[in-house]
């Protein structure tokens, strides 16, 4: 039981660090298609 | 040094003139303690030894909350009509302003827990008059510290979106210690206990140093931007 | 140049990580008094190190930012307060599961794990602060010296729980049973180094998102004034 618990410590860990992973991946996919949406629209209003 | 003083008077004279022309925050002030006590009354059914126990605790609870009330308005009564920009603007040093609205907000939350303090006893038959001057004291000490952090903050958030949700966010986690050695005392001195409460008092005298000073430099920036 | 640096990091960190765990779960015994269980400690503690290392970071760049008005250094102080919590977050939860198997209770209010929790609490108002606040400057300097703030109560925060513990005589059990045995610390230091790496790639991604997000708002200003 003890080991059990061990390996949902380590597991929990793990999977703080992954979903923080996956927060900033997802947040940088949101910031990279605003800034190409943006630039896009820049070129349009300089033509 | 002198001017800055002066000025730090003159805008606390100026916030509680405003303030006990109209008494809105102070009478909101002392109403909503006045319910907190009167729930606490109700939340707990203990008996009148036990009461004790959790006396100082309660008080300070309401304390906080209805002093918070009253801090955190302290900048943002000066945003209609823009005077928070008229006052910025004025040769006065940005400690001053500060200082005098902190000392304006202290005043007040004191008016607030003296008035707290007979009613809480009446409701939940505290003895509270034996211990009263060192009461005072824990009282005038620990009521400094919520208002200096709570004037910064006032300041802080002035522009900020759900104000009035995110202060107690921010500001009470800032002032567990204030409140625990706070609590503490105010239960060793209503027990009637001769414990030493020296490093309580410590705390909260430590507490009141630093944010104090921690302020007054940083309130420059804070009301710059 | 950049994200080579963070691939680097973030691939030593997970290989030291990797091979740690290899070590910890086959190549040790049980600690003495507390069985398997008190192997919890490579994760807790580290993370507890890692944690209050990059708060440091994240007052020294509000610090930084108020100095010199630099957007960089509110950008490194945001990404350091969140890897920061994150790491703090771990340190709850395996904190909460290694008390859960010691003492069969799920929280405590010792020392250790309540000072972390009010260190969570004040830079999570701090977190929660920054989207409310549109301007720029203001939010860089709000958060700044919110940071500031939260890092001068942790002390008194330890000073009173410490002494409210004692008060109310119920010291509410400490995890560390004192003194590592000397073969526990290499994987120990090994686990605060590597964890110390995964946060700094952690906070090198951050930033460079904080970067884009300027560039975001530059364009945004440059449409609006065609």
């Amino acid at each position: 039981m003890n080991l059990d618990f061990l390996y949902y410590g380590y597991a929990a860990a793990w999977i703080i660090v992954l979903g923080f992973i996956f927060l900033l991946v997802k947040r940088g996919q949101k910031i990279d298609h605003e800034i190409a949406r943006l630039k896009s629209q820049l070129e349009d209003k300089e033509k | 040094m002198k001017q800055g003083l002066a000025a730090a008077w003159l805008i606390a004279r100026k916030d509680l003139r405003t303030e006990f022309r109209t008494r809105d925050t102070i009478n909101a002030s002392v109403s909503f303690a006045l319910v907190v006590l009167m729930l606490f009354s109700f939340a707990f059914d203990l008996g009148r030894e036990e009461f004790y126990d959790i006396s100082g605790g309660l008080l300070w609870l309401v304390y906080t909350f209805a002093g918070a009330l009253i801090v955190n308005r302290s900048f943002v009564r000066e945003v209609p009509n823009d005077c928070i920009d008229i006052l910025i603007a004025s040769p006065m040093p940005a400690w001053a302003l500060f200082l005098g609205k902190v000392v304006a907000g202290f005043t007040l939350l004191m008016i607030v827990e003296l008035v707290s303090l007979p009613v809480f006893g009446l409701f939940n038959n505290i003895i509270w008059l034996p211990t009263f001057w060192p009461q005072l004291g824990v009282m005038l000490l620990a009521s400094w510290g919520i208002a200096v952090t709570g004037v910064a903050f006032s300041a802080i958030t002035v522009n900020v979106r759900l104000r009035e949700l995110m202060l107690p966010v921010l500001h009470y986690p800032l002032l567990v210690p204030l409140l625990i050695g706070a609590m503490q005392i105010s239960t060793v001195l209503l027990k009637g206990q001769a414990t030493d409460i020296f490093q309580e008092l410590r705390i909260v005298i430590v507490f009141d140093l630093i944010f104090t000073s921690l302020a007054l430099y940083l309130i420059e920036f804070i009301l710059v931007s | 140049m950049r994200e080579k640096a963070i691939y680097i990091l973030g691939l030593l960190g997970t290989l030291l990580i990797v091979g740690n765990l290899y070590h910890i779960f086959l190549g040790m015994p049980g600690e003495a008094m507390q069985g398997q269980i008190g192997k919890m400690i490579f994760v807790h503690v580290p993370a507890a190190i890692a944690g209050f290392t990059f708060y440091g970071v994240a007052v020294i760049g509000s610090i930084g930012f108020l100095l010199t008005k630099d957007f960089k250094y509110d950008s490194l102080a945001v990404s350091s307060v969140e890897v920061a919590q994150v790491f703090a977050l771990i340190n709850l939860v395996t904190g909460s599961m290694w008390g859960h198997i010691i003492w069969g209770i799920w929280w405590t209010w010792d020392l250790r794990l309540t000072s972390q929790f009010m260190c969570f609490m004040l830079y999570l108002g701090y977190l929660l602060m920054r989207p409310a606040v549109a301007e720029a400057t203001q939010r860089a300097t709000m958060s700044a010296i919110l940071a500031i703030f939260a890092a001068a109560d942790i002390p008194l925060v330890i000073m009173a729980i410490r002494l409210h513990n004692v008060r109310t005589q119920h010291p509410a059990p400490v995890l560390e049973t004192g003194g590592l045995a000397p073969s526990w610390w290499p994987p120990f230091l090994i686990a605060i180094v590597a964890f110390w790496l995964i946060g700094t790639a952690l906070v090198l991604v951050r930033l460079r998102q904080e970067t884009v997000r300027r560039e975001i708002d530059s364009i945004r200003r440059e449409l609006h004034a065609i």
